[in-house]
């Protein structure tokens, strides 16, 4: 089973955001896409996720998604974006059932209860299951929200800088989280991602966008040459267990 | 202990709170009952009042009663009381909803505009005389049953326009609050400009119209009122759907929301509760806005728990209001909507000092 993405084009009024995006990701891949400002990196996700416009088609295993309700691509595709626009706090175990949403209509059932418990233990939160969202630290809600995400129980995860404002404890420990939960699962995950470095050691794949275009994509030895000249920096490429760093 | 045991644990904790709420409050309702029916020009004890509505709901248990206490308990004083529980809960709760769809704590389906368009639809029926319905009766200057559809059909056409403008820019609330608010304007101004043109006797019925009054309530009309309820059950229905909304647009849309639709309906839903009560009894507007911000200190929120928590405060809220509006100056009659205010406003101040947090961001 994979994703596909073929002849994406997307764009914000005149401006062209995406251009001729063609990509196909496997099951049990973690994809990191990088690439500066202005790239088109969180377009490429809406696009997926179905919240921004595009022409192209995307394909998971053989299923056009946008032909499909919103209810059923939620139980294919889950979404964590930069920021999570609380406006009403509510409380962590809330927050993780609504995984569960695409799952139930009225009222979540016991086993939903209980998936949900078990993952909150998982992610050593159950402790904090009562606590509201904002009450709690950044590494702590992030890994909240990833709960949600596994709640979901879906076939492709989509992380918008899930490492954002976080510190280095933390923004290791998501990754591994996630890199762990990607093989586990088998699930087809795809990080858009600020920090190169984050996305050489964990990224199985990498996807350099520049203005809308793939300008690269391969492993992360394959990718690594093209940052300093897609970036504008003069950075070190060093190799650290394997995979490649750059040092600037 | 395993997980599923310390799970339990945990929300039962707060299942808990929630029951002792929804106890405490339908104690407090109860009670309000008691006290606001044994209020009046004929004072009731308050034993007798109970036994008279136990003697009515369950006929069968053969207590005597005193035929004129029964008759001005039940025909005079029980609809004005139960269509202030009502009429409460339903505002109450469409205020959540309103809150959670349009993600705003200062949103009401009164400021989008709802209130201003029945305001207008019973000014044409007080002023001009005039139906939207069934044409013009120049000579009727308060013509009820006109203020009553006039004031309904224009809110719920109100609620169709902003609906259709959710349609359209579905995945921006402040759009469509903002839209709401002009829509209000529009149809205020309107408004200003009847009442300006207009004879002293109606202008005062309009101000005594748009201040809300339960004295005209009766049982026919609690029957339509009643109609608002299945509002109420469609928002516990869709409880889990408008936490979805809490979370953003576009998180709510991955979690298998059209957010479009469902804000449609709500505004739908939202405007025919508003138009079913509002046209009977006038704008009463700020239980709307602090009955779901008084629940949110109580109980958090989660939508499921805060429509029903709103709406039981929603009805002590205008019980207690109507009950002092008519008592403190009796026999004057004060205005209820006023007297909410007077009642919410310091009450909810006082809340919002005294809570350990915010509990809107």
């Amino acid at each position: 089973m994979s994703l596909e993405i073929i002849n994406l084009y997307s764009n914000y009024g005149l401006k062209t955001i995406l251009k001729n995006i063609n990509l196909k990701i496997n099951k049990g891949e973690l994809l990191a896409i990088i690439g500066p400002n202005g790239a088109g990196k969180t377009t490429f996700l809406k696009c997926i996720l179905g919240v921004k416009s595009y022409k192209g088609k995307i394909i998971y295993d053989g299923i056009d998604l946008s032909k499909i309700s919103e209810r059923e691509k939620a139980k294919i595709i889950s979404y964590l974006p930069q920021f999570t626009p609380i406006i009403f706090p509510i409380t962590i175990f809330e927050n993780v059932i609504l995984g569960r949403l695409p799952y139930f209509w009225t009222i979540p059932k016991k086993e939903d209860i209980e998936f949900v418990n078990k993952i909150l233990k998982d992610l050593n939160l159950i402790e904090y299951s009562n606590r509201y969202i904002d009450e709690v630290s950044g590494g702590e809600r992030q890994r909240a929200y990833i709960a949600r995400i596994i709640a979901q129980n879906s076939k492709i995860m989509l992380f918008d800088e899930p490492t954002i404002n976080l510190d280095l404890k933390y923004q290791l420990e998501i990754m591994e989280l996630i890199r762990k939960i990607t093989k586990e699962r088998n699930t087809i995950t795809i990080i858009a991602i600020h920090e190169v470095n984050l996305a050489f050691k964990y990224a199985d794949r990498i996807v350099l966008l520049n203005n809308g275009e793939i300008i690269c994509n391969g492993s992360p030895n394959e990718v690594i040459n093209m940052i300093n000249k897609i970036y504008e920096v003069n950075g070190e490429i060093i190799d650290f267990n394997g995979r490649p760093r750059i040092i600037y | 202990m395993n997980i599923k045991e310390y799970g339990t644990i945990q929300a039962n904790g707060e299942i808990m709170k929630y029951k002792i709420t929804i106890f405490s409050f339908l104690i407090l309702l109860i009670f309000l009952i008691g006290i606001s029916i044994s209020i009046g020009s004929v004072r009731i004890d308050i034993i007798d009042v109970y036994k008279i509505i136990i003697v009515k709901l369950f006929p069968f248990l053969n207590i005597n009663n005193n035929e004129v206490l029964e008759y001005i308990v039940w025909n005079l004083r029980m609809p004005r009381v139960l269509g202030a529980i009502i009429i409460g809960a339903i505002l109450a709760s469409s205020g959540v909803v309103c809150q959670s769809i349009l993600r705003n704590p200062l949103a009401s389906p009164f400021t989008i505009g709802l209130s201003s368009a029945a305001a207008f639809g019973a000014s044409i029926a007080i002023i001009l005389g005039a139906g939207i319905a069934y044409g013009s009766y120049t000579f009727l200057i308060t013509n009820e049953f006109f203020i009553i559809t006039n004031a309904f059909i224009l809110c719920l056409i109100c609620s169709i326009i902003i609906s259709i403008i959710a349609r359209i820019k579905g995945t921006n609330p402040t759009v469509i609050v903002l839209t709401g608010i002009a829509i209000g304007y529009f149809f205020s101004a309107f408004t200003s400009i009847l009442q300006y043109t207009s004879q002293a006797e109606a202008l005062k019925a309009v101000i005594v119209w748009l201040l809300g009054d339960l004295g005209l309530l009766n049982w026919k009309k609690l029957i339509w009122i009643s109609l608002g309820l299945i509002g109420i059950i469609i928002f516990i229905h869709m409880g889990w759907r408008l936490n979805a909304f809490n979370m953003g647009e576009e998180i709510a849309s991955s979690l298998g929301i059209n957010i479009k639709k469902i804000r449609a309906i709500c505004i739908i839903v939202m405007g025919f509760m508003i138009a079913v009560t509002i046209s009977f009894v006038g704008v009463i507007g700020f239980i709307c806005l602090v009955s779901p911000h008084i629940a949110r200190i109580i109980i958090g929120n989660d939508n499921r728990k805060l429509i029903i928590a709103s709406s039981l405060i929603g009805s002590n809220l205008l019980l207690l209001s109507d009950t002092i509006a008519r008592t403190v100056f009796s026999p004057l009659i004060l205005p209820v909507g006023a007297i909410t205010s007077l009642i919410g406003g310091p009450f909810f101040v006082y809340l919002l000092i005294k809570s350990r947090r915010m509990y809107w961001s």
